[in-house]
């Protein structure tokens, strides 16, 4: 909406625009339906207190996320107080999430996890924008308030890891079929 | 979209996207409207956007948490809610040192917490009568403040856990008579060094932040007590009743409005949480006509109770409650919406809506 509207409706369509996209970010990320929701929460109370410093379009979710990640970060956030409102939302989630996903148990993806979990959380960060938020390194750049260099190394130093932890982790492991172990990246090493 | 050279990137993205314990293309198909809009206006009803915050008594206590106002503690109509600020004496005549039974009543069914130190006085209480074992309170001390609130005793554990992996034990104190563990630092109300969740008793957990030096002191009191200690002005009993007459005579009602409902609430609150619900009252009436109108398609009468809306912002109980929180503004802007001239961008009012915006429970 041009500016010359009402804040209040203004920050309705930023919210109704972006609400799934932060919901989904930071349930992908808190330790809890209900800590994301709380998260959620706390990133658009930011964003109606700082009304007049979120841009406009596009930007506006790379500013959202990067606010949403300092709240995720935020140690404090054991202050929070719950709210019904906010349990509610979290309720709702956790209900979903117990229904939708039975793809995260199967070995190949205990594998994945336990890769990304091995990364350093910098680096873990970086890569996650990229594959789960599909944000470009210039775009990752903004959210994390570091320079574009600085994220294609730690992307590239990410990708190279994981690829290097999954061959390394022998198939058995994980993999009651009993195969010899498969490299998912023939070329890349294993685990250094 | 990601600019990626290599192939091999793009499979480990498909790898990396199996651990996404939520998909956005799955988060799309969850039925989160109302409770997202729920929260949204909820956010707008706090002090945020410039020259808000006057608008908001209770900025000085946020904790960076929801205050229930605006839209939702604004939406007394189904909430039996004591607020209470202001300092005189509420439920009875200065003097007489009688309370009313209803007053009491509304004590009895609270779990009675104050700070037992004569420095530290109660600012807030806010509790729902029909769920007795939720509620809270506030406390300054100087310019000190302290928050207890009160949940059902089953939540605890998720406290508890909620807590731990940010918190660190400070201390040990003795609350209500058994030893709790002293969390901190920088937990809870603004300014406050430490929190405590602990059982009151076998149904109601407490939560209760604050200076250090306070943590040990809260305690229940009895009923005549707590409600001597409580600075408020409470419309209840007598004065109740002639206050929300005279919001009532102020207004337009639509043909068939039944008063009953907000006549008869045990509501003991503020002048602005009782405007609210009279506002509620009447209001959620007219929206309701409005409803039906458009259902049958006549025109004529969905126009009447349009306008009547759109100049709700002129009833004499707007004007004595807008200073004091959001809920006018927040009814204006759906009243504004059953205009049809109106541009918006947002999705159409529907009865369900309103009950979550501005607390309608259902035709009048």
């Amino acid at each position: 909406l041009p500016v010359s509207e009402p804040p209040e409706d203004r920050f309705r369509v930023l919210f109704d625009e972006q609400f799934r996209s932060i919901y989904g970010y930071a349930l992908r990320r808190a330790s809890s339906p209900e800590a994301a929701a709380d998260v959620v929460a706390e990133t658009f109370t930011t964003a109606w207190r700082r009304f007049s410093d979120v841009p406009e379009g596009k930007q506006a979710r790379l500013w959202l996320y990067g606010v949403a990640a300092r709240v995720l970060a935020n140690t404090r956030r054991g202050e929070q107080r719950r709210d019904r409102l906010i349990d509610k939302l979290g309720a709702l989630a956790a209900e979903r999430i117990r229904s939708d996903t039975s793809h995260l148990g199967d070995p190949l993806g205990v594998r994945v996890q336990e890769a990304l979990d091995s990364l350093p959380s910098r680096d873990r960060e970086v890569l996650v924008l990229s594959a789960w938020e599909q944000l470009t390194p210039a775009e990752i750049a903004v959210v994390l308030d570091v320079p574009p260099a600085t994220v294609r190394t730690r992307l590239h130093r990410a990708r190279r890891r994981v690829r290097a932890h999954l061959n390394g982790l022998p198939a058995d492991r994980t993999d009651p079929s009993g195969q010899a172990p498969r490299l998912l990246f023939p070329g890349h090493g294993g685990v250094t | 979209v990601t600019t990626r050279a290599e192939p091999e990137d793009e499979y480990l993205d498909t790898l990396l996207r199996t651990q996404m314990l939520v998909r956005d293309e799955a988060l799309a198909d969850w039925d989160l409207e109302r409770t997202a809009v729920a929260v949204r206006e909820e956010i707008l009803s706090r002090p945020g956007h410039a020259g808000r915050a006057q608008r908001d008594r209770w900025a000085d206590f946020s904790t960076g948490r929801f205050r229930r106002r605006g839209a939702f503690v604004a939406a007394a109509a189904v909430v039996v809610a004591c607020v209470i600020s202001g300092v005189s004496v509420i439920g009875r005549h200065p003097g007489d040192g009688a309370y009313a039974a209803q007053v009491v009543a509304s004590a009895q069914a609270s779990p009675r917490l104050l700070i037992d130190d004569p420095a530290w006085k109660v600012t807030g209480v806010l509790f729902d009568e029909s769920t007795p074992q939720t509620g809270e309170m506030r406390f300054t001390g100087g310019d000190q403040h302290a928050q207890v609130n009160w949940y059902p005793i089953g939540l605890l554990p998720g406290y508890v856990a909620d807590r731990r992996p940010v918190s660190t034990v400070v201390g040990h104190i003795q609350v209500f008579g058994h030893p709790a563990e002293l969390l901190g630092p920088n937990t809870g109300a603004k300014g406050a060094c430490c929190e405590v969740l602990t059982a009151l008793n076998d149904k109601i957990m407490v939560d209760f932040s604050g200076p250090r030096s306070v943590m040990g002191k809260l305690d229940t009191v009895d009923v005549r007590r707590w409600l001597d200690a409580l600075p408020a002005t409470v419309f209840t009993g007598d004065r109740r009743d002639l206050a929300v007459e005279d919001m009532l005579a102020g207004l337009p009602k639509p043909p068939g409005y039944d008063p009953t409902p907000v006549q008869a609430q045990a509501l003991n609150s503020d002048r602005y949480q009782l405007g609210a619900a009279v506002v509620a009252s009447v209001g959620c009436a007219w929206f309701m006509r409005w409803f039906d109108a458009r259902d049958r398609h006549d025109q004529v009468t969905a126009d009447e109770a349009s306008q009547v809306l759109r100049e709700s912002r002129d009833w004499p109980v707007m004007r004595q409650i807008q200073s004091q929180g959001d809920y006018p503004m927040i009814f204006k802007i759906q009243a504004d919406r059953t205009h049809d001239g109106v541009k918006s961008r947002f999705p159409p009012l529907t009865r369900s809506g309103l009950m979550t915006t501005l607390g309608c429970t259902g035709p009048r």
